[in-house]
């Protein structure tokens, strides 16, 4: 196989597992459906969660977090914006990942509270 | 036929009339009465099979091994949610009701559910329990499906 033909390869490969990210159901598999969304590898995924477990401890251990620092760590790290940073939160919400830090977060908009974040904080008083 | 006895005739018809709207009335009410009880069921019902698609939606998430374990998961706290979701269930439901059998479902499952607790805690999470756990909840989740159904005449 030459370089053209392994090229042609990769590129179908890359559509048909468009195609098959398409079909995730985001409601059933929200973490999976963003890492397609957004390109991300292995590295990106664990990357994320390390921010999140970061923030997670200093929660556990009753620190005072910042949570504008959390949310400009994430935006330098994957190079997003506020609506992806949302994105993320609310992926690994509704998978019941990191929970505490994204009540947290999303706590920290109250009392104007995003509407996509009212199904975080109007669900519990804590998660 | 004295305008006397003609009086009381008709007396005696317009009580009688007064007797029979006062049984249809009654028996009206006792079927509004049926009504609204069957209605309030049915949103109890209702309102816990959201309660246990909820609970079934954590089940899903716990670890049947120490290695499954997702990053950022925590079953201690998918366990808490999965009980407050019991207890929700299991404060509507009678255990001499009608919808006894469930809450019966309902009780084995919490016990599989304390089983895991306790296999996860002593770091050898148990897969039957979750398996089981989610058998019964599939159990719970079924029958107070066709009670709905046939509360409203669908089966």
């Amino acid at each position: 196989m030459n370089l053209e033909e392994l090229v042609a390869s990769v590129e179908k490969l890359k559509y048909h597992v468009q195609i098959l990210g398409d079909t995730i159901d985001y409601q059933s598999h929200p973490v999976e459906s963003l890492i397609l969304s957004m390109d991300w590898g292995d590295g990106d995924i664990n990357r994320a969660h390390d921010i999140f477990e970061k923030y997670d401890d200093k929660l556990a251990a009753k620190e005072n977090v910042e949570w504008g620092e959390f949310e400009n760590e994430l935006k330098s790290e994957f190079n997003i914006g506020y609506q992806t940073v949302k994105s993320i939160i609310l992926a690994f919400y509704k998978n019941h990942q990191w929970t505490n830090v994204c009540y947290g977060y999303a706590m920290s908009f109250e009392p104007y509270t995003p509407v996509e974040f009212h199904q975080i904080t109007r669900k519990n008083s804590q998660p | 036929m004295t305008p006397d006895s003609i009086i009381t005739i008709i007396g005696t018809l317009v009580t009688l009339l007064g007797m029979g709207i006062a049984i249809w009335q009654t028996s009206q009410a006792r079927s509004y009465k049926n009504q609204i009880q069957l209605d309030i069921r049915k949103i109890n019902l209702s309102n816990i099979i959201e309660s246990l698609k909820r609970a079934q939606d954590e089940i899903r998430r716990l670890p049947t091994s120490i290695q499954s374990a997702i990053r950022g998961v925590k079953p201690s706290e998918l366990i808490h949610k999965t009980r407050e979701q019991f207890d929700i269930a299991l404060g509507t439901l009678d255990s001499l009701g009608p919808d006894a059998s469930v809450r019966t479902i309902l009780v084995e499952a919490q016990s599989k559910l304390n089983a895991y607790e306790i296999s996860w805690n002593a770091g050898s999470p148990n897969p039957q329990d979750v398996h089981e756990l989610q058998a019964k909840m599939q159990d719970a989740v079924s029958t107070l499906s066709s009670t709905i159904y046939q509360m409203e005449g669908k089966a």
